[in-house]
């Protein structure tokens, strides 16, 4: 029975070639966006789901409301949090502090390499289920400056040979002998570090003013973390009560007016996908990310179904007779219910080959308008998670057209073809019609909002010069050294050292200033530079002049200050604020030697702030070179060179600036974006040629009679396609408010933007249109061709 | 074995209705093979459709070998479609994309029947029509004649009581119609079937053993 079922498929599958094709490609082309996502969904999901008893493991967090009553919710905990849980509550079995402050350049004889660590006890290994590849994990942790690597970060320093005994030195944090190597997590953890140092080396480290003194004290939150594991039986209410007491010293703060401070607990299992904590850490997905990426594959999913649930119920005319002969011959409304199932979930396992082999193809040619994720592909439980979704996309789509083919009565269908009512009749179709272009309408003008906003960003004037500036990394080599050795090359014009690359993301710092007259602090974002930056990148001073070439080198004296500074402090006229003086702090003050215009120092969607210049060459990270135009190949060489002499066995590596801003603006989201749309458009653009193709089929003999009355090509062409434009423009007035709302809430994130273009919004439509017009008359006119006699006769 | 009490059909129209068939009483005995005759529109495939429980009557009983069944569920109505009653179309209603042997077996694996009977049975019904050269052929490779011979053979692979033949041979010409009309002869005597046809033909009629007129809903008596 089921292999005839099959049987049959494959032979209607055959018989409707142009049917076959709409939705196989339509299918596969979504389902592959689907299973992308499937992919990244699981991954997600799987965040630590290793670790024994975890129902019984929680994290302890912080509300903390400020002074000036803005609300945050932490995921940091004061450092001594963990010591007095475990000693004051029998319902507590273990308790395990993280506190991330091990960070910096770790470096053996041989090797000098980038470590994101934390400091933690013993505890970590018996709570968490982490495993030790080599070492005791009782005591691996307990004697200070010992040091737990990861397996990465093991055979990254020592490569094949034993790390055990060996040393890793810090250069403020000391050295550490290595006493046990991690395995490797059996799957994703938020909890991702480089290496563990223990926490016993902490009030070493505090005494030498190395680390600021955390241990004991109870006011500061940022950075120290507290994992709880109950005894078996205790619950969530014990561990409450706990942090409930332990919040009472916190009871005097409302009083004081200083805000006040709260703990809260989390389950380990809820940590990721995250909440988006304040000051959380690990790489795990937001779940607004998560579900926003859910979202768009359904979405697509959906308009695929739809595509195969309407052709089909258009196409149940031609099944029609088939269904009457099996319900005479003995066939159960079930068994013609499950024929049809089998059949669209056959369509789907058909789609879902062509899904991974599409994704097997974007996998080796690294196309790159789909990230698709590094796995393997063919991976038997992936495959299986993969089957189990083609099998119920098939079942869902199937059941509509399913339903409607099994209820057919066969006297009826077996008497008079022409006279079946079509399940929902038209307005089902066309309701599904309409959702189709709705959604790709809308897509399609929220796209070309977020495609103007990027080029804009791209092409407005952030305040500074981006052509032709190459970054390389200084990697410790002396600013001033390595300056003089680039600016003796041909291909270079100028060189300045700074501390990140303007319009950068994250690259912006920030420190606090106080002025004679005010009582609080003000809070400037910094670029650490040297005195040519402001040439290099074009800034204009208003008043002042740049860092005197005397300027100390370990004693900061100088600040160059943006003009939205001045305002911030109070001071009218630029030149008057030459030779002010702000505070660091008590004992610290700094001048203001120059004054600049202001720039987008932070990416476009964030709002000039006070902002300053700063001469520190301690936070120097890169040169900055302004090249002459040329051969860039050629000057990159020249570089290369002269940077590998001052870097003996380093790996070179250099960006241009522009490039570097482009492609941290967004480049990804447009392409992705643009991919998406273009499947949602190619999906509806096919849904409707199918709908139209089989309409005009069975309408031929209509057709034909109509020309024997008469009737003329442009007549009937109108006549056959006026009802779908109605439905394309019904589509278009539901899809431009929302596409409006959606590119209005897009434009919000954003300081400096464009106006809401209604014309170019207008002319997404118009594309859209004009392609369904294109699709619509390229099946009506074969229509309108048709030769009378030949339908007529056979009818 | 089929007993029709003051069955009717009507349509609404208006406010008022429609009769097809009005007070039909007409009671078919097992073994009898019966032709319904009347001008077109006088109900004849109402009445068969009635018969064969493709429509349900508006009015009146239907009594088929002593049960009623004008108010079965549908579930009970396949039962009987399944064990007791075969199809016999005018346009012969084969599924175009099954072949002639696949066609044959249809009816009998929504009777759930163990493949090796299946085989034997369709193996035999070919044999018996001499259509084992072309089981493998697809309907539209087949004449007309040929096609109907598929249909019937449909039709009694299941074993029915009652065949019911809706105008068998009306799309077939003169020599094929006598084909099949020897055949229906021929199930009725030796494999004892209840038949019951409907045909515009005098000549076709003739090889029943009784005749019903039909004019506007009414058998003449």
């Amino acid at each position: 029975m089921f292999k005839r079922y099959i049987i049959i498929t494959l032979r209607n599958l055959k018989k409707q070639r142009l049917f076959t094709f709409i939705n196989i490609a339509g299918l596969a082309v979504s389902m592959a966006v689907c299973l992308i996502v499937l992919i990244s969904t699981r991954a997600n999901l799987s965040y630590d789901n290793f670790h024994p008893d975890i129902s019984r493991i929680w994290r302890v967090t912080t509300r903390v409301v400020t002074p000036d009553g803005r609300k945050f919710h932490m995921a940091s905990t004061p450092l001594p949090m963990a010591e007095a849980l475990k000693n004051n509550y029998t319902g507590i079995e273990q308790t395990v502090p993280l506190y991330n402050a091990l960070f910096g350049e770790g470096k053996t004889d041989q090797k000098k390499l980038n470590v994101r660590g934390t400091f933690t006890t013993s505890a970590f290994f018996s709570v968490f289920g982490f495993k030790l590849a080599a070492g005791n994990p009782e005591t691996a942790l307990s004697a200070p400056n010992n040091i737990v690597l990861s397996a990465e970060t093991a055979q990254r320093f020592f490569g094949t040979a034993d790390p055990i005994g060996k040393v890793i030195r810090f250069d403020k944090l000391g050295s550490y002998i290595v006493s046990g190597v991690l395995q490797p997590a059996p799957s994703l953890s938020h909890i991702d570090f480089d290496a563990l140092g223990s926490l016993s080396s902490v009030p070493g480290l505090e005494q030498s003013k190395a680390l600021e003194s955390r241990t004991q004290n109870w006011d500061v939150v940022q950075g120290s973390y507290t994992y709880v594991k109950m005894r078996p039986g205790e619950g969530k209410s014990v561990l409450e009560a706990a942090i409930a007491d332990i919040g009472h010293r916190y009871d005097e703060l409302p009083g004081k007016g200083k805000g006040s401070l709260a703990f809260e607990p989390q389950a380990l299992s809820k940590i990721t996908p995250s909440r988006e904590l304040y000051d959380d850490f690990g790489g795990g997905p937001p779940w607004g990310k998560m579900l926003a990426e859910l979202g768009v594959a359904l979405g697509l999913l959906i308009c695929a179904c739809f595509n195969y649930t309407n052709l089909s119920i258009v196409r149940s005319l031609q099944r029609a007779k088939e269904v009457g002969v099996r319900k005479v011959n003995g066939a159960h409304r079930w068994q013609i219910f499950i024929q049809f199932i089998v059949e669209s979930v056959f369509m789907c396992l058909l789609s879902l080959i062509l899904a991974v082999i599409l994704l097997l193809v974007m996998q080796s040619t690294h196309f790159n308008a789909l990230p698709v994720p590094d796995v393997n592909l063919l991976d038997w439980r992936l495959l299986l998670w993969f089957l189990a979704f083609s099998i119920v996309t098939g079942a869902v789509a199937g059941t509509i057209p399913a339903w409607a083919l099994s209820a057919f009565q066969p006297a009826k269908v077996l008497k008079n073809l022409v006279d079946i009512k079509l399940f929902g009749g038209l307005g089902l179709r066309k309701s599904l019609i309409v959702v189709q272009f709705t959604l790709s309408i809308a897509a399609m003008l929220f796209l070309v909002t977020v495609y103007r906003q990027f080029s804009y960003k791209a092409t407005m004037d952030m305040g500074f010069y981006r052509k032709d500036i190459l970054n390389v990394p200084l990697a410790d080599v002396d600013f001033q050294r390595m300056k003089e050795r680039m600016e003796q090359l041909k291909g270079v014009s100028m060189v300045t050292a700074s501390s990140g690359t303007l319009g950068m993301p994250r690259h912006c710092r920030f420190f606090e200033l106080k002025t004679n007259e005010s009582k609080d602090k003000i809070q400037f974002g910094y670029y650490a530079a040297d005195a040519d930056f402001i040439k290099v990148m074009h800034l204009k001073l208003v008043a002042g002049t740049t860092f005197p070439a005397a300027a100390s080198r370990d004693k900061e004296q100088y600040l160059i200050v943006n003009e939205r500074a001045l305002q911030v402090m109070g001071v009218k006229s630029a030149p008057d604020a030459i030779g002010k003086t702000l505070w660091m702090n008590d004992s610290t003050a700094m001048s203001i030697i120059g004054v600049v215009q202001d720039f987008n120092y932070q990416p476009m969607e964030v709002n000039i702030g006070p902002m300053a210049l700063r001469f520190r060459p301690a936070e120097f990270g890169q040169l900055q070179m302004a090249m002459v135009a040329g051969d860039k190949e050629q000057e990159i060489a020249g570089v290369k060179s002269v940077w590998q002499e001052l870097h003996p066995g380093e790996t070179f590596s250099a960006e241009w600036m522009d490039e570097q801003l482009a492609s941290r603006n967004g480049q990804e989201v447009i392409s992705m974006l643009g991919f998406l749309v273009f499947i949602s458009t190619l999906i509806s653009a096919l849904g409707l040629l199918g709908i139209v193709a089989y309409t005009s089929f069975t309408r031929r003999k209509e057709i034909s009679i109509r020309k024997v009355l008469g009737a003329t090509a442009p007549g009937l062409l109108v006549l056959l396609s006026k009802n779908y434009m109605r439905l394309i423009i019904i589509a278009g007035c539901i899809a431009l408010p929302i596409g409006y709302l959606g590119s209005m809430f897009f434009l919000q994130i954003f300081a400096y933007r464009v106006s809401i273009g209604i014309l170019p919004m207008l002319g997404g439509f118009l594309t859209l249109a004009l392609l369904a017009l294109i699709t619509i008359f390229s099946q009506t006119w074969r229509a309108v061709g048709i030769n009378p006699a030949d339908n007529l006769r056979n009818d | 074995m089929i007993q029709l009490q003051k069955i009717s059909r009507h349509y609404p129209v208006g406010f008022g209705k429609n009769y097809i068939l009005k007070d039909v009483d007409l009671t078919i005995n097992e073994g009898e093979f019966v032709s319904i005759m009347g001008p077109s529109g006088s109900g004849k495939s109402t009445l068969l459709h009635i018969l064969g429980l493709l429509e349900e009557p508006s009015e009146g009983q239907y009594l088929f070998e002593g049960e009623r069944v004008d108010k079965m569920n549908e579930k009970k109505r396949t039962q009987l479609h399944r064990g007791a009653i075969g199809f016999v179309f005018q346009a012969y209603h084969l599924i175009d994309e099954l072949t002639v042997y696949e066609n044959i077996e249809t009816p009998l694996l929504y009777k759930n029947i163990p493949s090796s009977e299946r085989k034997s049975r369709v193996a035999d019904v070919l044999d018996r029509f001499n259509m084992v050269a072309k089981k493998d052929l697809f309907p539209n490779q087949l004449s007309g004649g040929q096609q109907q011979l598929v249909g019937i053979a449909r039709a009694i692979v299941a074993e029915p009581r009652v065949i019911l033949a809706d105008e068998p041979t009306g799309n077939l010409h003169s020599d094929q119609a006598k084909v099949i009309m020897q055949l229906f002869k021929h199930l009725n005597e030796q494999d004892k079937i209840t038949i019951v046809q409907v045909t515009h033909s005098d000549v076709n009629a003739t090889y029943g053993n009784r005749i019903i007129q039909l004019r506007d809903g009414n058998i003449l008596p």
